[in-house]
């Protein structure tokens, strides 16, 4: 036997039976650590409750959602994409299928305990109040601007 | 010659091979392959290009397994990767 083919079985069972999970990830609310669909993550089983700026991979509903936690409450944690300003609150960890353990950039394997991710993390939160005042700004420019189009 | 499919992937997790879809391979397979160490060598030959047949050679010689064996082996895992939808037509 040269294989074991998993493809009809879920994150959940994959993670239960290996112990690991792998595969890319599609959407941008992690950009731009996560690019879509051509970056890969690595997802372990959490040992305890997560830490700021881990990366928990959770469900919502019937969404599979990989983002960070930017604050530990006693009973839940709060979360936001990288690429994200709108901050989700509430995320326990009955929801957390397991954490981000490493990931490879195109083909490049990235440790999470380089000096160039936890740069990357410091500097990417600390910069979310700039981003959220941009996102909110270019948002409204465009509310502004589709408005002025209907008009003219 | 069979040759992989572009997006099926080779990635090595704390000394495991798997193969996963990344591009537009991955908006239809989600799952991961674990591969041996067998496995994984025809794997990167097949994504290298290389005959069956070649491949084969060089797994006898490294496993010190007979060619027939060996050319087995290659056949089976090139039926179960052409089942799982990873060859390219």
């Amino acid at each position: 036997m040269t294989g074991q083919f998993e493809g009809a079985l879920g994150i959940e069972d994959v993670l239960a039976r290996e112990g690991v999970y792998v595969g890319a990830t599609a959407g941008v609310s992690m950009w731009p650590l996560l690019r879509h669909r051509r970056d890969t993550v690595v997802v372990e089983p959490c040992a305890g409750r997560l830490r700021v700026h881990d990366v928990p991979l959770y469900r919502r509903g019937d969404a599979y959602v990989l983002h960070r936690i930017v604050e530990v409450r006693p009973d839940s944690y709060v979360i936001c994409g990288d690429n994200c300003v709108e901050k989700e609150r509430g995320v326990t960890d009955e929801q957390i299928l397991g954490v981000l353990a490493g990931l490879y950039r195109d083909d490049r394997p990235v440790s999470l305990d380089s000096r160039a991710y936890r740069a990357y993390v410091r500097a990417w939160c600390a910069l979310y109040p700039v981003r959220r005042i941009w996102k909110r700004a270019r948002a409204k420019a465009a509310r502004a601007l589709r408005s002025a189009k209907r008009r003219a | 010659m069979a040759r992989i499919k572009d997006g099926f992937v080779l990635r090595e997790v704390a000394g495991q091979a798997v193969v996963i879809a990344t591009g537009e391979a991955s908006e239809g397979f989600h799952g991961m392959v674990k591969l041996n160490g067998t496995g994984k060598r025809i794997w990167q030959g097949l994504t290298e290009g290389r005959t069956d047949d070649d491949i084969a050679r060089d797994l006898a010689q490294e496993y010190g397994v007979s060619p027939e064996r060996a050319a087995a082996d290659v056949r089976e895992f090139v039926e179960q990767v052409r089942e799982a939808g990873f060859l390219a037509s």
